[in-house]
């Protein structure tokens, strides 16, 4: 019986294993140990063969980068990193627009970005012509009172007025210079 | 050329593969960018904020972010002034129930506030950027991470848009965004921050009530500032290691 099932499964890896495991146990006395064992090894078999199908599955589904520098997908950061961008930097600004900048430094508006109040303009900023891509000036009526409408909420120093009372209706600009706004700074028009 | 069809039947696959890569594109570099180099976070000074909006607005033209939604908000506080009865019976804690407005997240600035009692500030608010944050720890797929250089970000391609991440963030700072069906939230505008420029809150802020901020840099002036402030951050107690400064925050922020 032992030598036919042995021919039966001649080829079987797991078989000259156990071949080789009987030689071992009869040499070592081993063999009442291993005698009936031969379906442990097939099963054992069929483990390592559903771990390579696992390896070999997992290779192709894991993206490459995963792991790079922890438990995610490390080209992501640079995807997000590739975002197109809107609002080009008050220094973009200021390689064109010197006068502004100058103007803005001697006033109380100093330390407010250029994009601040004109909106994003990186497609102006990049654009070959960028008088192409004119940006539209902000309308001073509604554009200063979201910072200056007086509320009780606001810090007590930030200076803040009544538009309706101060203004008449009036533009804020038909007074004020918006890049230098004080009336003592020689800001007024 | 001779090619038989068995050949073109290899070759056609290969070249969809090979293909489909091209027009994938290689993300834009920043070639003098060094993430071990950085690790950022962001001030905010609560005294100079206005609640003008300027920074709602500006974030949602930068990313996109869908109406209704927000990557970051301001909340107004109103911490009235201890409630007595005509006894001298204190009634209500003003510290535990302070009034907080946030009329669509400050987008277009606040009511005018006439009522002169009591204490009023602004307090925006955004994701926090936490060194051990909640919300990268329960993603049960590796979407969402903490960047080598501290940044909180979400991977859109790999996001399954459970919430859980939503449900996690102790402050609010997370949704789902409602076209992608994925986890959204602020990147601390890490498309400009690795180019050299600061984020679009702090670009459009009027009076620098936001100031982005690299630990690692070690002429940055925020280490002189924590110093010589009271710098606190947001539920100190969790532990989330926040890295969202808040300058002079008043105890019933939440």
């Amino acid at each position: 019986m032992y030598v036919q099932a042995n021919r039966k499964c001649f080829r079987s890896h797991t078989w000259i294993l156990w071949n080789l495991l009987e030689l071992a146990s009869r040499k070592w006395g081993l063999m009442s140990v291993f005698k009936d064992a031969g379906h442990l090894f097939r099963f054992a078999g069929l483990f390592v063969l559903a771990f390579l199908v696992f390896l070999v599955v997992r290779h192709f589904v894991v993206p490459r980068s995963f792991g790079q520098y922890g438990h995610y997908r490390g080209a992501a950061i640079g995807e997000i990193a590739a975002h197109p961008i809107k609002y080009a930097g008050h220094d973009t600004c200021e390689t064109c627009h010197s006068d502004a900048a100058d103007a803005k430094a001697k006033g109380k508006h100093a330390h407010v970005n250029c994009e601040a109040c004109h909106g994003a303009q990186e497609k102006h900023a990049t654009a070959d012509d960028p008088s192409t891509v004119k940006p539209v000036l902000p309308d001073t009526t509604v554009l200063c009172a979201r910072c200056h409408t007086a509320s009780a909420a606001k810090p007590k120093g930030f200076p803040q007025v009544e538009p309706a009372s101060h203004s008449q209706g009036l533009a804020c600009d038909t007074c004020h210079k918006p890049h230098n706004p004080g009336m003592d700074a020689g800001g007024a028009k | 050329m001779n090619l038989s069809r068995r050949r073109l039947m290899i070759l056609l696959p290969a070249a969809a593969v090979a293909w489909k890569s091209v027009l994938a594109g290689t993300p834009e570099e920043s070639p003098n960018y060094k993430m071990s180099e950085h690790w950022w976070g962001m001030l905010i000074d609560i005294p100079k904020c206005i609640g003008c909006g300027n920074c709602v607005r500006a974030c949602q033209v930068e990313n996109d972010v869908p109406d209704g939604h927000f990557r970051t908000w301001i909340e107004r506080y109103h911490r009235s002034d201890w409630p007595m009865t005509e006894s001298g019976e204190v009634t209500a804690n003003p510290l535990i129930v302070p009034e907080v407005i946030s009329p669509d997240g400050g987008k277009e600035g606040f009511p005018v506030a006439t009522d002169t009692e009591g204490k009023y500030f602004f307090v925006p608010k955004m994701c926090n950027h936490c060194s051990d944050s909640p919300c990268t720890q329960v993603c049960p797929v590796g979407a969402t991470f903490i960047s080598p250089d501290g940044v909180v970000l979400v991977d859109p391609t790999y996001c399954l848009g459970c919430a859980y991440c939503v449900q996690a963030c102790p402050y609010g700072c997370r949704y789902i965004h409602p076209e992608k069906n994925v986890a959204d939230k602020c990147t601390l505008c890490y498309h400009r921050i690795t180019k050299g420029l600061t984020t679009a809150c702090c670009e459009a802020c009027p009076t620098g009530a936001r100031q982005l901020v690299d630990l690692k840099n070690p002429n940055d002036p925020i280490h002189e500032f924590l110093k010589t402030h009271s710098v606190q951050v947001l539920k100190p107690q969790m532990a989330t290691g926040a890295k969202l400064f808040y300058n002079d925050l008043d105890g019933s922020v939440r």
